[in-house]
């Protein structure tokens, strides 16, 4: 038998602004509805209660933007990249912005799951400029050390976990602007295994500054942003 | 609103955020601002139909603009204050206090405290009397401005029924203010109480300032005009032609899960069926039609320019829509190719609405909703509720047949002349129900089978049949709950109650007078908030508020008038009246029925007054109902 043809339009778009404090759910219910109003030839799966088959590569938190999310909309036709673009970006606010779209057709059902690690950018408060030095010190340390636990909470339970293994690159630069704190750009784990959450870096990190100097270095959090999923 | 920081701190930010698609935002310096205010929380009030219509209302002028506002959540809340941030419109993040007209929704008692929240954290002064210069005009409008008095201390005005052609009027007199009272900033004292004497000639606005108070030989304070600028009866505003009036086409689709997050057309407004315990069946008649092919073409521009995959029929009485069944295949033929549901919140109990829910739900089957209202026969013709026990039976019968396998009844205790057999009678029926779904479901199906009954307490309202009545007496309530608790043992049906300490505030808030502003104030100060959400309502605080003003909260619940009892809500004609309120009061002690003039004619329910071809709407003509 011939295997089915799929057909799926792969489209890069921003989370941002205001728009980084929507739900992972709420994204995925506007992306939906946006392409209801482009008037796009989404599929839907069988059964009693049909939805619109629309993938999404990996949910953002609620209040991380994202500098180009993946999703992955099957449709009933093969389209153009261009025609999909069009008539996407019509129907999404400037914060939820379609950046490029790409067009696949085969037997392949799943084209986001291959990925493994995303890239990440966290601005720090200003107040971390002064503890520069020594915020340096303990990311070579973390990054020296063999394993990294950190407490990760789940609806059931919570429990001790090694995130080393899943931090792949971790840096801090300095702003070099005024009133624009240091960032820290890390490299992060995206498989269910490995998986590691920014957050949880920035905790390891606190807790390494505790071990090295008893001056106070704020790490205070001003924004996430993921950069890029490889 | 929120700054970032504070953003990341707060539960479901999303409500907070504005910028939603079709959000609709006017550039500055437009000639009115107002702010249309929900007084809940964004889910409960972005599932409000009223609030889009009046956001369109204003917004499709060109000289004014309106934004929504709705109740933050007590995490929020707390934040604003600790931070000294003030409440502010989605659209355009412009404080609350600097609109001109700030319009707030009474949909029902509980939400009162909320209200006064909403005024407080924009900085507004609470009482009207505290608002001397260039404050907003604080308005009210929905079902509980009807008896505005409770909050009267409150707003400035209050539009009382339809406020599509109101507030129209409302902000052209804004708009067109001679210069002298135009500019809000220097406005006088003396200017402010000139504006609200203009408003008040506008027809269908009560401005509380203008009547003073006189006490009721029952006690009650009853307004009187203080002079022919103010009418000495409020009319009830009625649109007579729906199909004339303004309609949402492009809603503001909200960002996160709204408590009815579709789309909407408004099929029907009013009801004439004459369920005498029913508010909204007496003060919005007559029963008035949206033309069918309107409607398919509103639902289809709706559904286009917003993405849902479902839309809501609108309506106190869905089935009554005089084509329903072809409104419905229309909508199918429409909607269905671009994978649109189509559904209805209210149905009657009878065969035909089981039928069309059938032809709603062709794939999906999720509960039905049936509402009997009342167990026995004598009760359900003593609130006029036009249902028997065999209609109830045949629908569920029907329901079942076509797949149906949750049910979902609606009842009411604490009914005028109630007694325990009354009350039992509830238990008999679902044992009847029971019996239909063993007989009609397979042996599986019949095991999975679920049937919910949610019981409420009456609560009288104004402008009904029962307003003179008060509450039943609680203890009674909690006695016939346990009897039914009782007797009602299969583990197919849960019960659930209303908790009758809130029935017994908005029993009290319902039929209130003016003195109840002070005791909603005390309670309000005393952390009072978010009423009407279960958890976050304490009432032994508002039995303190009550005591705190020497009221007694259940005896202002109780209070029983007679008919001859001057009523602190006679100040607002509705349409509907006194002596027919009157004449189904005694109709309903002796348990006879009252028809609907669409069928019978007219009843004489007083609305030929407002509406001289009243009914507009009548059966003789109606086509073949399936």
């Amino acid at each position: 038998m011939e295997p089915l043809i799929r057909h799926f339009a792969i489209v890069a778009f921003r989370k941002a602004g205001p728009l980084r404090f929507l739900s992972h759910l709420d994204l995925a219910r506007a992306i939906d509805r946006a392409v209801r109003r482009a008037g796009l030839p989404v599929k839907y799966s069988q059964g009693f209660n049909p939805r619109a088959q629309i993938g999404f590569a990996s949910a953002l938190p609620v209040g991380v933007a994202g500098e180009r999310e993946l999703c992955q909309i099957e449709l009933e036709r093969p389209l153009q990249a261009g025609d999909v673009l069009r008539a996407l970006s019509e129907q999404l606010p400037p914060d939820l912005a379609v950046i490029d779209v790409g067009v696949v057709s085969g037997p392949k059902r799943k084209h986001l799951s291959g990925l493994t690690r995303a890239d990440y950018d966290i601005e720090l408060a200003p107040s971390a400029e002064s503890g520069m030095h020594v915020l340096a010190e303990a990311i070579e340390r973390l990054m020296d050390a063999g394993t990294v636990t950190v407490l990760r909470e789940t609806t059931s339970r919570t429990r001790e976990i090694d995130i080393r293994p899943g931090i792949h690159s971790l840096e801090v630069h300095e702003s070099g602007s005024e009133g624009v704190g240091p960032r820290l750009c890390m490299s992060l784990a995206l498989q269910q295994d490995s998986l590691v959450k920014p957050l949880e870096v920035v905790e390891a990190i606190r807790r390494q500054l505790g071990d090295l100097t008893d001056r106070r270095v704020d790490l205070d959090v001003r924004r996430v942003t993921r950069l890029v999923l490889h | 609103m929120l700054p970032d920081s504070l953003l990341q701190q707060v539960e479901t930010p999303a409500r907070y955020l504005g910028g939603e698609w079709n959000q609709i935002v006017k550039p500055a310096g437009v000639g009115v601002r107002m702010a249309i205010c929900y007084p809940d929380t964004y889910e409960v009030g972005m599932s409000h139909a009223g609030l889009h219509i009046l956001y369109e209302v204003a917004n499709r002028r060109p000289d004014a603009a309106c934004e929504r506002v709705f109740l933050p959540w007590t995490d929020a809340i707390a934040l604003m204050r600790e931070h000294e941030i003030p409440l502010a419109g989605l659209e355009t993040r412009t404080p609350l206090r600097d609109f001109d007209l700030v319009g707030i929704t009474l949909q029902h008692e509980l939400t009162y405290t909320n209200v006064l929240a909403l005024l407080d954290l924009s900085g507004i002064p609470l009482r009207a009397a505290d608002r001397t210069g260039p404050e907003p005009l604080v308005v009210a409008g929905g079902p509980c401005a009807f008896n505005p008095e409770p909050m009267a201390d409150f707003f400035d005005c209050f539009v009382i029924g339809d406020g599509e052609e109101a507030l129209d009027e409302l902000l052209d007199l804004l708009a067109d203010l001679p210069q002298s009272l135009r500019r809000r900033a220097d406005r006088t004292h003396a200017q402010r109480r000139e504006l609200l004497q203009r408003i008040a000639s506008l027809e269908g606005v009560y401005v509380p300032s203008g009547y003073r108070l006189r006490p009721s030989a029952e006690g009650l304070l009853i307004p009187e005009s203080r002079g022919e600028q103010y009418p000495s009866r409020v009319t009830r505003r009625v649109v007579r032609d729906l199909d004339a009036q303004p309609y949402p086409l492009a809603p503001v689709v909200p960002h996160t899960d709204a408590i009815h997050d579709r789309a909407e057309i408004e099929i029907t407004r009013g009801c004439t069926r004459g369920c005498r315990f029913c508010q909204a069946g007496m003060v919005y008649r007559p029963v008035r039609e949206r033309d069918l092919d309107l409607l398919v073409e509103q639902a289809d521009e709706i559904i286009r320019s917003t993405g849902y995959d479902e839309l809501s029929l609108l309506s106190l009485n869905c089935p009554d829509y005089t084509r329903i069944a072809p409104l419905i295949d229309r909508l199918h033929e429409r909607l269905g190719p671009r994978r649109v549901s189509v559904g209805m919140p209210s149905l009657r109990v009878d065969t035909f609405s089981v039928g069309l829910a059938e032809r709603l739900q062709r794939v999906r089957k999720s509960g039905l909703t049936l509402a009997p209202e009342a167990g026995s026969q004598r009760m359900r013709d003593i609130i006029n509720k036009d249902v028997t026990a065999e209609d109830l039976l045949s629908a569920a019968s029907a329901a079942f047949r076509s797949g149906w396998q949750r049910l979902k009844l609606y009842f009411m205790i604490g009914l005028p002349r109630e007694t325990d057999e009354d009350v039992l009678a509830i238990a008999d029926l679902i044992d009847d129900v029971l019996a239909v779904a063993r007989r009609e479901l397979s042996r599986a199906a019949y095991g999975r089978f679920k049937l919910s009954a949610s019981i409420n307490a009456l609560i009288p309202k104004p402008h009904t049949p029962f307003q003179w009545l008060g509450t039943a007496d609680p203890e009674d309530l909690q006695r016939r709950r346990e009897l039914l608790y009782g007797r009602i043992t299969d583990r197919r049906v849960s019960l659930s109650f209303s908790d009758f300490d809130a029935t017994m505030l908005e029993a009290a808030l319902a039929r209130g007078d003016r003195g109840l502003g002070d005791v909603i104030l005390s309670a309000y100060r005393a952390g009072a908030l978010f009423d009407g959400w279960g958890e976050k309502f304490d009432a032994e605080l508002w039995r303190r508020a009550f005591a705190d003003h020497d009221l007694d909260l259940a005896e202002c619940a109780r209070q029983f008038l007679p008919t001859s009892a001057e009523l602190p809500w006679d100040v607002i004609d509705a349409g509907v009246t006194k002596t027919f309120l009157e004449a189904e009061f005694g109709r309903a002690r002796r348990a006879e029925p009252t028809p609907d003039c669409r069928e019978a004619g007219c009843v004489g329910c007083g609305m030929r007054r407002l509406v001289p071809d009243c009914p507009p709407i009548t059966w003789g003509d109606r086509g073949e109902a399936t």
